[in-house]
């Protein structure tokens, strides 16, 4: 993989590698991401989201709870309990068991350990850098900051076998290297679907009331409702704004609790009143403006072309070269081709020339599992369904005849 | 019809009698097995004072025609990706063992060259201009044959982007985009021995 300097040199902390075994659909698989671009392509159903929600409740908990006063040093017992909270909320399962592979019915053998048995454990390694001369070494252990866990099923699969509750207390994760220190930035998450409108008093329904949300919900609510800049990065967020704002017609505002579009003909219209795709929008217009994404930072954004017009996947794509050129680490799941030619396009530009970008294609093989291709760029990858798919709706359109 | 200027040297290989006898090599018809298929071949190469051309061309205007001798689009890119390669190879035997001296000297001198150029030459009905997405074409190909050539280009008569040579539509109806007609199988290639 190429590495360019840029964001590598600012010093930010970002994910570098991913190597998973019996996780979800993957039977094993390591994943090496650019500092800026990480697009993952691949049928409904082959783990895109998963990949995104893994890595964001990763880079999540080796954040928050060094933002707490008096916060301690990274260890073992915290990360083990937050991660296992996390990755529960995030994927929104009562049983982490749900996490290996064994429990999608696969027909192909789980790995087998060295003493024969069966290893039927879930196990995700994930790298970051974290020197501000970050070279491309990616054995140099010393310089990188690891995260590693195995999820501990036995527990929870005798439960489920004898038909017992699962203990949402115990711990289901076991932290073999815990990192060195906290990551000093929040991941943002967003969605297929835009939080705006549900956003008036979610998080505290949320936290006294069940709901069929996944916890990302929560935490980009927390996210969204964060005060807006002032002062000099401000302004370095009005530049970013401008495309969103012109192509939304007006600024999202939130207010007593309630988000509005502020237009300069119409006054301020309700949220709920204002087109699905400028919502969304909106909504990342709001996320830059409070400086959560603005120069680093983590961004999983799953489906970023759901519900816009190809005009405004125009514009959501140059915003999103635009945050991985300022420094954020960008993770994008996709089905849209026009938004990976967009980003193919504007990649060219001398503007975005520098961001280093990464592709994943998930493919599903006969027996269920997922293998991932990987490459710099989208012509590296080998499976690319979105363009077969485009070329065999060729071969239907042309049995029709003239 | 192709008019190619005179910087510019061409040859309809898929007629070369070199290519031919190549292709029956590896054809017979009572096996089955992957080496008794034949090999494939583009329909031009045109070399310029750098460049070896390889040129496809697919006509999808005559729906009659298209259903049976054109391939679907969604195999378009890998049989094109196997006439170049054929081609390729065709072109190193035809340059050691020829019979044509043209043949033989147009190999020589197509393999002298820096590097190699893809061209897919595409033609759709004017009914349903963009059936086919020229730009999945050009990206399949360039999955495909990226080694070779990492910009492939699909162009067609109205938009040529930065070829030099120049395409007319002659018939629509039921004429290839190109045709022989005992024109000289090289054009602006004077070898004579």
């Amino acid at each position: 993989m190429h590495c360019h300097a840029g964001a590598w040199e600012r010093g930010a902390i970002m994910l570098k590698q991913l190597k998973i075994e019996n996780f979800t659909v993957f039977p094993k698989a390591d994943l090496q991401f650019a500092s800026g671009l990480n697009v993952i392509v691949g049928e409904n159903g082959c783990g895109k989201s998963h990949l995104l929600k893994l890595l964001y409740a990763i880079s999540f908990e080796n954040t928050s709870q060094g933002k707490r006063p008096n916060a301690q040093e990274p260890n073992k017992e915290i990360l083990e309990r937050r991660y296992a909270e996390k990755l529960r909320g995030v994927f929104h399962i009562d049983d982490l068991s749900y996490l290996s592979v064994k429990d999608l019915a696969l027909s192909y053998m789980p790995a087998m350990g060295a003493d024969g048995q069966v290893d039927e454990k879930a196990y995700v390694e994930a790298s970051f850098n974290n020197t501000r001369s970050w070279t491309v070494d990616l054995s140099y252990k010393d310089e990188t900051q690891s995260t590693c866990f195995e999820y501990n099923e036995d527990e929870a699969y005798d439960t489920c076998k004898s038909g017992f509750a699962v203990d949402h207390s115990s711990i289901d994760v076991i932290i073999n290297t815990p990192p060195k220190k906290w990551d000093n930035v929040l991941p943002v998450f967003m969605s297929t679907r835009e939080l705006l409108t549900i956003y008036s008093g979610f998080v505290s329904i949320y936290d006294s009331h069940y709901l069929e949300f996944d916890e990302t919900y929560r935490d980009t609510c927390i996210l969204l409702g964060l005060p807006l800049l002032k002062g000099k990065r401000k302004q370095q967020a009005k530049e970013m704004l401008k495309p969103l704002e012109k192509a939304m017609g007006g600024k999202a505002l939130l207010r007593n609790g309630r988000f509005y579009l502020s237009t300069p003909d119409k006054g301020e219209i309700e949220i709920a009143m204002v087109a699905e795709g400028q919502r969304k929008l909106a909504m990342l217009a709001q996320l830059i403006a409070t400086g959560i994404l603005l120069d680093n930072g983590y961004l999983f954004w799953d489906e970023p072309e759901n519900n816009l017009n190809p005009k405004l996947i125009k514009v959501i794509a140059k915003v999103i070269l635009h945050l991985c050129d300022n420094g954020i680490q960008v993770f994008i799941a996709s089905h849209s081709l026009f938004l990976l030619r967009e980003l193919e396009i504007l990649s060219k530009h001398d503007e975005f020339k520098q961001v280093e970008s990464r592709y994943f294609s998930l493919r599903l093989e006969d027996n269920g599992s997922v293998e991932v291709e990987q490459g710099d760029t989208l012509y590296d990858l080998q499976t690319l369904v979105l363009l077969d798919e485009q070329l065999l709706q060729s071969d239907r359109f042309m049995e029709l005849g003239d | 019809m192709f008019s190619f200027p005179d910087t510019l040297s061409a040859s309809i290989y898929d007629q070369w009698k070199s290519r031919i006898r190549f292709e029956s090599a590896f054809k017979d018809g009572n096996k089955k097995d992957d080496c008794s298929k034949g090999t494939k071949a583009v329909d031009f190469i045109v070399l310029d004072d750098k460049t070896l051309w390889l040129i496809e061309v697919k006509d999808y205007r005559n729906p009659q025609k298209r259903k049976k001798t054109i391939p679907k689009p969604s195999k378009l890119s890998c049989l094109i990706a196997c006439k170049i390669r054929d081609t390729l190879s065709g072109l190193v035997v035809a340059k050691m063992n020829a019979k044509n001296s043209n043949e033989r000297e147009f190999a020589l001198q197509a393999l002298k060259k820096e590097k190699i150029r893809l061209v897919l030459h595409l033609e759709q009905s004017k009914q349903h201009p963009q059936i086919i997405d020229p730009v999945a074409i050009q990206q399949t190909l360039k999955i495909l044959l990226k080694k070779i050539d990492p910009h492939p280009l699909v162009v067609d008569a109205n938009h040529s982007h930065s070829v030099k040579w120049s395409v007319q539509s002659k018939c629509p109806k039921d004429q290839e985009l190109y045709e022989n007609n005992g024109s000289p199988i090289f054009t602006n290639f004077e070898h004579y021995s």
